[in-house]
């Protein structure tokens, strides 16, 4: 097993060590495009406090910590496995340390979708691989990223056929063995044909508390008139570091719409990229998050509009306490031939403790004048005279206290649609807030 | 003007030394050799006459220059600056051809005055205003000052603040922007000039509104003013600044640095209307705007507001801040910037808040038209020991024409839970619907934007003193010329 | 004073008015009545010039002289007065200022004297007092946080303030109730006069108990298809529009 303690070297010695061994070695363009993008990591490096999308969340954390390479991940009994959605309405793919499992996943697919695990695609050279998909341009420049296509080991590779209404919900879960304090770099398509609708959860969960680092990059289209309907339960343990970059192309007609539950990780970051490059194009980025103790939750999301008639919406809300740290930063940009856009963002947080804090960043950058663009963002205490009156009506602090704020967090669930889904995170929420009852100040 | 007399005098003698300090320059010369050097630094302070610390403060601060990077986060497309290629202290040629009285004053700058409706004669008699002119580099002209100083009121050019009220000077120089702050400050505290010292003692509500008028005059001539305003314990004063610059060819460096100190329960009240020149359709010539202005309310129950109405300059590179320290303290930014044609703005404000209880209020308004950018970009930061901090902030833009760009980019940092933090951002088109409505009522469409646009502005313009409200109304109008249609 | 030829107009490419013919004289009162999407508030919005209503046939003659080319605050300073439908908002402009604004630049295009302050201090104190609308209405901002009937009103005391030769109402009963909209009535009925006309373009007939017209139209389908006197309002009130939706289709 080699340790690596995980600055830019280290990641650099990782590659070199392991690129012979990585799926699909034997493919020229993958090799070349490993290099170039191991290279253009050591140029860019790790973020620093100095770089501007990063200013809020520092990665010394991370840095000081040592990871290992993943040999093989074990596997746990089918019945251990957190499932967030009854086998009868979903099909679940597992992900172990971020490897496929095809012993613990569903294995039939209903009609009109196709998985592949990433690493079967590349180590059978598999010619219909969409090359240009896994090495599309960034809005921004993304070590992240960078560093997940010089090392992306797996993944998966989704697609929904053209005018597939599918009814069950798609879940992934993605599972921390708990066996070694592991780094893995996995790499996601989705691709929703035209005319269709799925709905997507991924369900980031661990069994035990160690360590571990996942660098996680997704590439999504939603054709025309296609909807994706992609949720995210995010419950890692404390000690996980988890960074995520989507990025998102959006066709004619079609909608993104996404809603981000985050409660785990010591740090998580979650970058959302979203292109609304056709006419009628529209996306959803909601979400919650709620933060304890050392814990660091970064939602960073941009929106391109780059087509006239397009329409973005965002809520998020967060709740933070001990020690805990939320970013957000938004960028909402408007093109100069994007007129007739909708843009609408807020963000709104609640500090629960003295050491709490939150940063924020929301961005208009507009170059259209036929716009209508906004962004709200408010940060303060729970309502000192609500919890008052509940009090004086026999409820204690902490009941109180989690009244008001699952009541705070509920309304962002509201954005969404489908009933069961949000049903299961408004449970989550109260969970939160029962395992996490703030002390009194 | 013993002062100046005293000054050449001075020079003079050190022409002597010339070797000493490597500069060969015709002491009748009222330039400093072109270009930036430690000479031009020596020749500047002894020009002044400084003290010595003086002249070691403003060496320390060139030296710290040449190391320091430009400032690259504006939303702005800077080209490069040759600080070669300028002069760095200019004073008119000689007395007889400074105005003797407002009377002599450029014609053009009256004309500019009177399209805004108010002639500058006007404007003081009815005003009552104390007007402190500086052209170029040199303070030429004060009046009221006696007046002022029967209540203990100091209002005079730095430099004679430098020789008369040296302490205060020492004490609050460089105290709220220290010259390492960035690069432009840095230039500054290296080569002001002049600018104006304010010292408002205990107790003393200034009787009349302060008002310094700057102008770039001299080709090739950048300008260097540096403002220190002292508010003592329960004072108050309002001073107003305004600016304007003939129309130039080349691009002229402004790099201006204003710093206010308020003590205990006092409050300064901190007006700006500038309206350099913004340099032609196509973006030549035009002021460089790039000024560090900040604040800081020392004392408890004190206050500090800004009011920018922000028209002119090529690039404007400007957030007027405020370091909130003392507990209950109170922070206020409102800001109109326009930009037309081919100008550029950054312009916002940082809300530190340190102290208990301490209170901020932004209100900025942006409008972009033509092929103009336009960016506000703030900070609210709210320290951990901030208990009760309140900050709302709003700021909207509006878009007049399909070409030009208009940005919002606010920071908000807290650390205390019980801050309230509020920020509402909208950006939108100039209402046809209102355009139309405007024009039906006999309006032309012209006059029907600047309406609407004064309206836009309104919350802003109303913080303004009177006598300034309706020169920015019209100012805004005028900012907006071709447009339309 | 206003004669209306074969007045065809398009928006965005679609043909509207198909041949308009209406004549109106100084002291009537006209009404146009038609269902919806008969082209009433495109004929309003010709009528005063708003940009994307094209005229493509056929002129209009206001006092003889052909205005159709004329830009809306051209026709504003000729005389013509347009009651919005939908009264625009515009936040930070007080009333005053905005009405001081509007009077001296149509007094200006018919080169008369502007009106100073004072002057117009005393006229406007007068209108509203005339109106019976509160002075505290004057500092308030055009139209923002007033009620629907609020907005009306304001429409008509602007109306007072620049005396109109002709008055065009497109469908200020829209939306107020009963009282509300006697009380538009009764400001539009004050302002009646030998040498000024109206135009009132309503989808039903309640507003002319209120402001008894000369004569009535019919529009349907961008023509006008039927004039009578105020007895056909009632008749229309009674058999709806059903007779014209023949023509319409």
């Amino acid at each position: 097993m080699v340790t690596l303690p995980s600055d830019k070297e280290a990641f650099i010695a990782h590659y070199d060590q392991s690129k012979d061994r990585l799926p699909g070695s034997s493919l020229a363009w993958l090799n070349e495009t490993r290099a170039k993008n191991i290279a253009l990591f050591s140029d860019i490096g790790l973020p620093s406090a100095k770089t501007e999308l990063w200013k809020f969340t520092s990665l010394n954390p991370l840095k000081k910590q040592a990871f290992s390479a993943p040999e093989t991940s074990e596997l746990a009994a089918n019945d251990e496995l957190p499932r967030l959605i009854d086998s009868t309405s979903s099909v679940r793919l597992v992900f172990i340390d971020g490897n496929y499992s095809e012993a613990l996943s569903d294995s039939s697919l209903p009609t009109g979708l196709t998985m592949e695990s990433l690493a079967t695609v590349l180590e059978n050279g598999n010619r219909d691989l969409d090359q240009a998909r896994l090495t599309r341009p960034r809005a921004e420049e993304q070590p992240f990223v960078a560093l997940n296509t010089a090392l992306m080991a797996d993944g998966y590779i989704l697609s929904i056929a053209k005018d597939v209404s599918l009814e069950k919900t798609i879940e992934i879960l993605h599972l921390g063995s708990g066996k070694a304090e592991s780094t893995h770099h996995t790499r996601n398509i989705i691709s929703v044909g035209s005319g269709s609708k799925a709905t997507i959860i991924e369900h980031n969960a661990d069994h035990g508390e160690n360590v571990y680092f996942s660098n996680a990059a997704t590439d999504i289209n939603v054709d025309e008139n296609a909807t994706l309907h992609h949720y995210r339960v995010q419950e890692s343990n404390k000690s996980a570091f988890l960074i995520s970059s989507t990025e998102v192309e959006v066709g004619k007609g079609a909608t993104y719409d996404s809603f981000l539950l985050n409660t785990g990780a010591r740090l998580a970051r979650s970058e959302i990229n979203v292109s609304l490059a056709a006419e009628n194009s529209a996306c959803h980025l909601n979400g919650t998050y709620m933060g304890t103790d050392d814990q660091h939750c970064d939602i960073t999301t941009r929106v391109d509009h780059k087509t006239p008639h397009t329409t973005c919406d965002e809520v998020i809300k967060g709740v933070l306490s001990g020690n805990a740290r939320g970013v957000f930063q938004g960028k909402i940009i408007v093109h100069e031939q994007a007129q007739k856009t909708v843009g609408n963002q807020s963000h709104r947080a609640m500090l629960l403790s003295d050491r709490a804090e939150v940063d924020v960043k929301p961005e208009l950058e507009i170059f259209a004048d036929d716009v209508i663009c906004s962004h709200g963002c408010t940060s303060g205490q729970i309502d000192e005279d609500a919890l008052f009156y509940l009090r004086s009506r026999g409820l204690s602090q902490e009941q109180a206290q989690s009244l008001l704020v699952n009541a705070f967090l509920a309304d962002a669930v509201e954005a969404v649609q489908n009933e069961d889904l949000k049903d299961l995170f408004l449970v989550r929420i109260t969970n939160w807030l029962e395992r996490n009852p703030n002390k009194p100040a | 003007m013993a002062a100046t007399q005293e000054t050449v005098e001075q020079v003079q003698s050190l022409e002597m030394d010339k070797y000493k300090y490597g500069f060969v320059t015709d002491i009748e010369s009222e330039k400093a050799p072109k270009g930036l050097s430690e000479d031009t630094v020596r020749f500047i302070s002894a020009k002044k006459n400084e003290p010595e610390w003086l002249l070691e403060w403003r060496l320390k601060a060139y030296r710290l220059w040449l190391t320091m990077p430009e400032p690259k986060w504006g939303k702005l497309e800077i080209p490069e600056i040759d600080y070669q290629d300028s002069y760095y202290y200019s004073s008119p040629k000689s007395m007889e051809d400074r105005p003797q009285s407002l009377d002599e004053v450029d014609p053009e700058l009256l004309r500019t005055y009177e399209k805004l409706g108010i002639p500058i004669k006007e404007q003081e008699v009815l005003a009552g205003v104390a007007v402190d002119y500086v052209f170029d580099s040199v303070s030429v002209a004060t009046t009221f000052r006696e007046q002022l100083k029967e209540v203990g009121v100091i209002f005079c050019p730095i430099s004679e603040a430098i020789q008369d009220y040296p302490e205060l000077v020492k004490k609050y120089l460089g105290s709220v922007v220290p010259a390492g702050d960035n690069k432009h400050a840095c230039l500054n505290s290296a080569v002001f000039t002049d600018g104006s010292f304010v010292y408002i003692p205990k107790g003393v509500r200034c009787p009349m509104e302060l008002s310094t008028y700057f102008r770039i005059n001299e080709l090739n001539t950048g300008q260097f003013e540096r403002t220190l305003i002292v508010a003592d314990e329960g004072s108050y004063v309002s001073y107003l600044e305004g600016c304007t610059a003939p129309q130039r060819d080349e691009n002229q460096l402004h790099a201006a640095v204003v710093e206010l100190v308020t003590m205990d329960d006092a409050e300064i009240k901190y007006s700006t209307v500038q309206n350099w020149y913004p340099g032609d359709e196509d973006g030549k010539g035009g002021i460089y705007n790039f000024v560090t202005k900040r604040g800081i309310c020392k004392g408890k129950n004190s206050k500090i507001s800004w009011t920018q109405v922000e028209t002119g300059s090529a690039i404007t590179w400007k957030y007027p801040s405020c370091i909130l320290q003392g507990d209950n303290s109170v922070g206020e930014f409102y800001s109109v910037a326009i930009t037309n044609g081919r100008q550029q703005a950054d312009t916002g404000t940082k809300m530190i808040h340190l102290g208990k209880n301490t209170t901020s209020r932004i209100i900025s308004k942006g409008i972009s038209a033509g092929k103009s950018q336009n960016t506000y970009r703030g900070l609210v930061r709210v320290a951990a020991k901030a208990e009760g901090a309140r900050n709302f902030t709003q700021c909207d833009s509006l878009l007049v024409g399909e070409t030009c760009g208009a940005h919002t980019v606010p920071y908000i940092e807290s650390k205390n839970r019980s801050a309230r933090l509020e920020h509402e951002a909208t950006t939108s088109k100039i209402s046809e619907d209102q355009l139309f409505y405007c024009r039906q009522r006999g309006i032309s469409e012209e006059d029907a934007v600047g309406l609407v646009v004064n309206g836009f502005c309104r919350e802003v313009l109303q913080e303004l003193p009177m006598e300034f409200a309706v020169e920015a109304q019209q100012l805004v109008k005028i900012s907006l010329e071709g447009s339309v249609g | 004073m206003l004669e209306i030829k074969n007045l065809h107009a398009e928006v965005d490419g679609k043909a509207i008015l198909k041949g308009i013919d209406l004549n109106i004289n100084k002291g009537e009162v006209h009404a146009i009545m038609g269902p919806n999407g008969s082209g009433k508030s495109t004929l309003a919005n010709v009528l005063a010039g708003r940009d994307d209503y094209e005229v493509t046939e056929g002129g209009i003659l206001f006092d003889g002289k052909d205005i159709s080319e004329l830009e809306p605050e051209e026709r504003a300073g000729e005389g013509i007065f347009l009651a919005f439908q939908y009264p625009v908002e515009i936040p930070g402009v007080t009333n005053t200022t905005f009405l001081k604004e509007a009077l001296n630049a149509q007094r200006r295009y018919r080169g008369e004297e502007e009106l100073d302050g004072m002057e117009f201090v005393k006229m406007i104190r007068g209108k509203t007092k005339e109106l019976g609308i509160k002075d505290d209405m004057l500092k308030r901002a055009v139209n923002v946080g007033f009620s629907g009937g609020e907005k009306k009103r304001n429409d008509i005391l602007q109306m007072a303030v620049l005396n109109p030769k002709l008055a065009v109402l497109d469908e200020t009963d829209s939306g107020l109730d009963i009282d509300a909209l006697k009380v538009v009535a009764e400001g539009v009925n004050k302002l009646r006069a030998e040498n000024n006309a109206i135009l009132v373009i309503t989808h039903y007939q309640r507003l002319l108990n209120y402001i008894v017209p000369d004569q009535v139209h019919v529009l349907s389908n961008g023509k006008i298809r039927r004039s009578g006197g105020k007895e056909l309002a009632l008749e229309l009130e009674e058999k709806g529009y059903a007779d014209y939706s023949g023509e319409a289709a």
